[in-house]
């Protein structure tokens, strides 16, 4: 008998903490990030979570008048999975805009712009001066990412290969020891982790229309919707400005998506957008 | 319960039929690193066997005896070492020392130093549990040392160690998708892979599919196995 | 060194709050199972067996992946920390029900006929005859396994859960140096080694 009841105790209790937050509004926001991702989420020395995002994800919860941010971190193969399972509310790691991830998430309006960077081991220093000199060469990319897709589809003309990791701070890693030539990622992300790596040295930019956008489960649009009174919010009041100088040490460029906000809901021109009138959340 | 979302983000057939060449390629690369390991390893946990169980004769000169201690020292720490730990280390911490190992053939090192440390100890128990009988008889018939452990005492050992050794053997495959966090391209990496393009986890689940179809039969035999020797 | 060792702790307090929890919950279904298996009902029998071929055969990593990502659809959205603990019981469960179960058949089936005889039903014969003897029996391959569940629990750092790996990658990420991930390694062997040789013991004495 004391057996069984335990074994009932333990059941209730495993149901119990199964449930999922119920009331929203007083929950604290959940937001994914893939820690190690520098500047935008990364562990201090002090062991503190910092960082773009969590300054961001911060700014956003205030906002939506939530009970403060909670940095769920998640490598970044398996960030949609878990956006897509409800384990979080949303992804702030910065994540581009393409329409094949717009047509699977719901996301808000662009805040940032952004490039690529293509960061190398500091033997190649000077000798790679243009695509063509990569031939050859190991470049080390996140599986996945935007960077990725470029790899793949310049495949053909420059003549590399690509080596794929979890996360970006493995590929750091990899370069730094030599094991890998080279790694691509976002510009801001690679040109900070060059910044403190000696053996580590920017190689070259690739420009391009890249945007960042929050993404949120496809089917919330709801939630989205309210996210993106926040993130239009704290644009217009300089809150996000505020931030984007403190991480990368410069304001945003005066017709950057950080300083623009755009009519409707999401991203014009693709999946889930929503021609409709709104007004920011103060 | 999301069924409808359920079916679609697990087991969308469309993309799982997509992946299904690319999860092939990595089940091989699985294969590979897992015979590798597997033969390799055993061949090490039996030669080291019997070196362990040859130095301690009466006769040796403690100039050998000595070999145990690093021997032990090894065995022991691959035995308490989770071997995620273990391959995370050979892969990032050894280039700092200058040692550049690919990440397969780190994969396949790992797993043959594990098993030949558990294997090592299996054989181990299975020679030392062969009646000394058996050893004087056949010295005593004219046959050397090594001759005896060869044609002797080591396939007698074979029956007592088989059941342990399969079981762990089936643990050592089953590790070999770890390889997927130091990047080899196995099944678990392909799978994941998959699910970053696609934004979708179908791949994971057939991924599950493909080992649980490789590993079930395993099972199933080192279960007969187990139950043949108690008889 | 020491610099990391904040960071660090964190890790290893977690990952000993992990295994704990762990092998508490993955023994106690093992022996639920195994005593079930013990009522020699058909229909569940060939149930249990289904699960422990199952979760012996899926690696214990997709394991960790199908709960903490696929789970939610279901309802069941565990925290981090749980949801490594659902994933190493499910597997653990399977080899501790193999174990007891074999502890159990080893008693000499003249107990429990005895047993019948004097009256006792199967619940009194389980906890006053049969697993008291068991015990002494399958002390030493369930501290082997035991000892093996601990190791499982570094998977954990592979969906994010912060245990005593997961921190010394962080830490090395952050300085761009490989000494913390030694240091856990090394962490790992001084807290290890004495169940492997108290499982080398064990299993020496019983033979």
């Amino acid at each position: 008998m004391k057996r069984i009841s335990t074994f009932v105790v333990m059941g209730i209790c495993a149901v119990l903490l199964a449930i999922p937050g119920v009331a929203q509004s007083d929950q604290p926001l959940r937001a994914a990030v893939d820690m190690g991702y520098v500047p935008f989420a990364f562990v201090n020395e002090a062991g503190e979570e910092v960082g773009y995002a969590v300054d961001l994800a911060d700014a956003l919860a205030e906002r939506m008048g939530r009970p403060g941010a909670e940095i769920v971190s998640v490598a970044w193969s398996g960030i949609f999975a878990a956006l897509d399972a409800g384990r979080v509310d949303f992804i702030v790691a910065p994540t581009n805009i393409r329409p094949s991830r717009a047509e699977n998430m719901a996301f808000t309006e662009p805040y940032m712009d952004t490039a690529q960077l293509i960061a190398l081991n500091i033997e190649h220093e000077g000798t790679v001066k243009t695509f063509d000199d990569l031939a050859g060469l190991t470049i080390g990319v996140n599986a996945g990412s935007v960077s990725d897709d470029w790899l793949v589809d310049n495949l053909a003309m420059y003549g590399y290969e690509i080596d794929r990791y979890d996360n970006l701070l493995d590929a750091l890693l990899a370069v730094d020891t030599g094991r890998i030539d080279g790694v691509i990622s976002d510009y801001e992300a690679t040109a900070y982790a060059a910044k403190d790596r000696p053996k580590v040295v920017p190689g070259l930019t690739i420009t391009g229309d890249e945007q960042y956008g929050l993404p949120c489960k496809k089917d919330n649009t709801e939630f989205r919707n309210e996210l993106e009174r926040a993130l239009e919010g704290i644009k217009l009041d300089g809150t996000l400005q505020a931030i984007h100088e403190t991480w990368f040490g410069v304001a945003p460029g005066d017709y950057s998506s950080t300083n623009l906000v755009y009519i409707g809901y999401g991203v014009p021109g693709m999946s889930f957008f929503q021609l409709i009138y709104h007004t920011p959340t103060p | 319960m999301d069924i409808r979302g359920l079916i679609d983000s697990f087991f969308n057939v469309r993309i799982m039929l997509e992946y299904l060449p690319a999860l092939g390629r990595g089940l091989v690369v699985t294969v590979e690193i897992a015979a590798l390991s597997l033969a390799l390893g055993l061949t090490l946990g039996l030669i080291l066997a019997v070196v362990r169980v040859s130095i301690k004769r009466k006769g040796t000169a403690r100039v050998f005896r000595l070999l145990n201690v690093p021997l032990v020292f090894y065995i022991d720490s691959m035995r308490a070492l989770p071997p995620l730990v273990t391959l995370v280390v050979v892969y990032f911490a050894l280039p700092y020392l200058g040692v550049y190992i690919s990440r397969f053939w780190s994969a396949v090192s790992v797993f043959v130093l594990v098993l030949g440390a558990f294997g090592s100890e299996i054989f181990r128990a299975g020679i030392e549990s062969v009646d000394a009988g058996q050893m004087e008889a056949a010295r005593s018939q004219g046959l050397s040392y090594l001759q005896t452990m060869r044609f002797v005492v080591v396939p007698q050992a074979f029956r007592v160690a088989l059941p342990p050794l399969t079981s762990r053997m089936i643990s050592i495959t089953k590790d070999v998708s770890l390889a997927s966090v130091i990047g080899v391209a196995d099944l678990l990496k392909e799978a994941k892979v998959g699910i970053a393009n696609t934004y979708n986890t179908s791949p994971l689940i057939a991924a599950a599919i493909l080992f649980t179809l490789l590993f079930l039969p395993l099972v199933r035999l080192s279960a007969f196995v187990e139950r043949r020797m108690k008889e | 060194m020491s610099k990391s060792w904040k960071i660090i702790s964190v890790g290893l307090t977690n990952t000993v709050q992990l295994a704990v929890v762990a092998l508490i919950c993955a023994a106690f279904l093992g022996l639920v199972l195994a005593i079930i298996r013990g009522l020699k009902i058909k229909v569940l029998n060939f149930l249990i067996i289904i699960y422990v071929d199952l979760f012996r055969a899926l690696p214990t990593i997709v394991l960790f992946m199908i709960v903490y990502y696929m789970l939610p659809f279901f309802g069941l959205s565990f925290p981090l920390f749980w949801a490594a603990v659902v994933a190493l019981t499910i597997n653990g469960a399977a080899y501790y029900e193999e174990i007891f179960r074999a502890g159990i058949e080893a008693i000499d089936t003249g107990q429990w006929e005895a047993s019948r005889s004097l009256g006792l039903n199967f619940r009194q014969t389980m906890t006053h005859v049969i697993l008291p003897q068991a015990i002494r029996i399958v002390i030493p391959p369930a501290t082997s396994n035991s000892l093996e569940l601990v190791k499982t629990t570094v998977l954990a750092s592979v969906i994010s859960m912060p245990d005593l790996l997961y921190k010394a990658q962080q830490a090395a990420g952050l300085w761009y140096n490989p000494t913390p991930l030694v240091l856990a390694a090394l962490i790992f062997l001084a807290m290890l080694w004495p169940f492997v040789r108290l499982t080398s013991y064990l299993e020496r004495r019983m033979v």
